[in-house]
C-alpha cells in the first residue's frame, strides 16, 4: 500500500484529532497536520475541502463563520459530540492495528 | 425589508430560495479562495514576490472549480443511510395501513414514541442529519392532534354556550382545552419557525408528514372512503409514495428540486385519496394543502442570513481566474 493510500484511509481521523483540541480553519488544519507530522502528511490542498464538508454533512464536525485572531473572517470547524465518539472509536482501532503490526514486522513482543 | 404586497408573491419565495442556493454556492467559493489567499499571504511573508506567491497557492489547491463541485454535491446529497432513514418512518406508516393496524391505539401510540425516542437520539447523536426532520414529523403528530382536537372541541363547547345550547363543562375542562391546543400550536409553529430559519428542506420533511396524516384522518372522518379497505389501500399508497418522495428529495443535489418535489407531495397526495369527494371537503383540504406553501412564502421575511457579504469578499479574493 502506498504512502498516498495510507493517508487517504486517515485523513478523518487526522482531522478529527486536531479538532478535538480547538476549532480551527481550512488552511489552520492542513499546516497543522503538515506542522505535526513534520511535513510527512502532505496533501494536495484542494482535497481537504471535500473532505471537511463529508464530515461536517455527517455530524462529526459543525462548520461555523467567524472572525479569526488575527481579524479575517474564515469558516471554523469544531468536533461535535459525535465527532468525539467516532475519534475514540478510530483511537481504539489504530492503536490496536499498528500494535499488532508493530508486532508482526518488527517481531516485537506486546 | 420587502415591501407587505410581495409577501404574498410565490415568485418572491422562489427567488428567496434561488438565492439561498446562489448564497450557499458563495459560501463555498469564499472559503476556498479564503485558502488561496492565506497561502498566498504566508509565501509573501516568506519574501515570494505577489505574483508568484497567489500563482504558487493557485497551483497548490489543484483545480477549485472542481473541488467547489464536489463540496455543493456533498452539502446538498444525503448518503445513502441517510436515504434510508428518511424515508423509513413513511414507509413504516405504509405498512401499519397494510396490515390494519392503524386503527389499534398500541400501534399508533408505540409508533409516535419510536418516532420521538429516534428523533431526540438522532439529533443528539447525528446532529441535523435529513433523516431525523423526516422522524421529527411523525414524532410532532400526536402533539398537533392533541392541541386540534382541544382546541376544537372548546370551540364547539363555545360555540354550543353562545347559540344557547347547554354545554357541561366545568372551569378546568375548559383551561385544559385551551391550554393544550394552545400549548401545542405554540410548540409547532415556534419549531417551525426556528426549523425554516436553518432549512426550508428540514422544515418541510416535518411538516409534511403531518399535513399527510391530517388530510387522511380528515379523509377517514368525514367518509370519504366507502369502506375501511379503500381506505387502507389508499392511504398505503399515499404514505408508500411519500416515502419514495422523501427519499428522492434526499438524494437530491439541487435545492430547487429538493423543494419542488416536495412541495408538489401534498398536491399529489391529495389528487390520489380524492376520488369520489364531495366539493365542500375538497375546499377544506385544498385549504389544508396550502399551509406548507405559506409556509415557503412567509419563511424569507423570518430568515436571517448571518453570512458576510459575499460579493464584496469574493470582488477582493484571490479567486484563480
Amino acid at each position: 500500500m502506498s504512502e498516498r493510500e495510507l493517508l487517504k484511509g486517515s485523513t478523518d481521523s487526522l482531522f478529527l484529532a486536531l479538532l478535538s483540541e480547538r476549532p480551527m480553519y481550512g488552511y489552520e488544519i492542513l499546516r497543522e497536520v503538515e506542522r505535526r507530522s513534520d511535513g510527512y502528511f502532505s496533501m494536495k490542498e484542494g482535497t481537504l475541502y471535500p473532505a471537511l464538508h463529508r464530515l461536517e454533512r455527517d455530524g462529526l464536525i459543525e462548520g461555523l463563520w467567524r472572525t479569526s485572531p488575527g481579524g479575517q473572517y474564515r469558516r471554523y470547524y469544531a468536533i461535535s459530540n459525535h465527532g468525539l465518539q467516532r475519534l475514540e472509536q478510530r483511537r481504539v482501532e489504530w492503536l490496536n492495528f499498528s500494535r499488532a503490526v508493530n508486532m508482526v514486522i518488527t517481531g516485537s513482543t506486546p | 425589508m420587502p415591501s407587505p404586497s410581495s409577501i404574498s408573491s410565490p415568485i418572491h419565495a422562489l427567488t428567496s430560495q434561488v438565492l439561498t442556493k446562489i448564497r450557499s454556492r458563495r459560501s463555498v467559493l469564499r472559503e476556498l479562495a479564503d485558502h488561496i489567499e492565506d497561502h498566498s499571504s504566508t509565501l509573501r511573508e516568506r519574501g515570494v514576490e505577489p505574483t508568484e506567491a497567489r500563482a504558487q497557492a493557485v497551483r497548490a489547491f489543484g483545480d477549485a472549480r472542481t473541488v467547489a463541485a464536489q463540496v455543493e454535491r456533498i452539502r446538498n446529497q444525503g448518503s445513502w443511510p441517510d436515504v434510508a432513514m428518511s424515508a423509513f418512518p413513511s414507509l413504516f406508516v405504509a405498512i401499519l395501513f397494510v396490515s390494519n393496524r392503524w386503527l389499534e391505539l398500541e400501534w399508533i401510540v408505540g409508533t409516535a414514541a419510536v418516532a420521538m425516542i429516534v428523533s431526540v437520539l438522532g439529533v443528539y447523536r447525528f446532529g441535523r442529519r435529513a433523516w431525523v426532520f423526516s422522524w421529527l414529523g411523525y414524532a410532532l403528530f400526536p402533539i398537533l392532534l392533541i392541541s386540534m382536537v382541544s382546541l376544537g372541541s372548546t370551540a364547539h363547547a363555545a360555540w354550543s354556550v353562545l347559540s344557547g345550547g347547554y354545554e357541561a363543562r366545568d372551569p378546568l375542562s375548559w383551561i385544559l382545552g385551551i391550554g393544550l391546543g394552545v400549548a401545542g400550536l405554540v410548540i409547532i409553529v415556534a419549531l417551525m419557525a426556528w426549523l425554516s430559519r436553518k432549512d426550508w428542506i428540514h422544515a418541510m420533511l416535518v411538516v409534511l408528514p403531518m399535513a399527510l396524516l391530517s388530510v387522511a384522518i380528515l379523509a377517514f372522518d368525514r367518509g370519504v372512503y366507502t369502506t375501511i379497505e379503500q381506505a387502507q389501500a389508499q392511504n398505503a399508497v399515499l404514505f408508500g409514495a411519500f416515502a419514495i418522495v422523501v427519499a428522492a428529495a434526499v438524494r437530491m443535489t439541487d435545492r430547487l428540486f429538493k423543494i419542488g418535489l416536495l412541495a408538489a407531495s401534498l398536491p399529489l397526495g391529495f389528487l390520489l385519496i380524492s376520488g369520489g369527494i364531495d366539493i365542500g371537503l375538497r375546499i377544506i383540504v385544498t385549504a389544508a394543502l396550502l399551509i406548507p406553501a405559506l409556509l415557503l412564502i412567509i419563511a424569507p421575511y423570518v430568515v436571517t442570513l448571518r453570512e458576510p457579504d459575499t460579493d464584496e469578499r469574493l470582488e477582493h479574493s484571490a479567486w484563480p481566474r
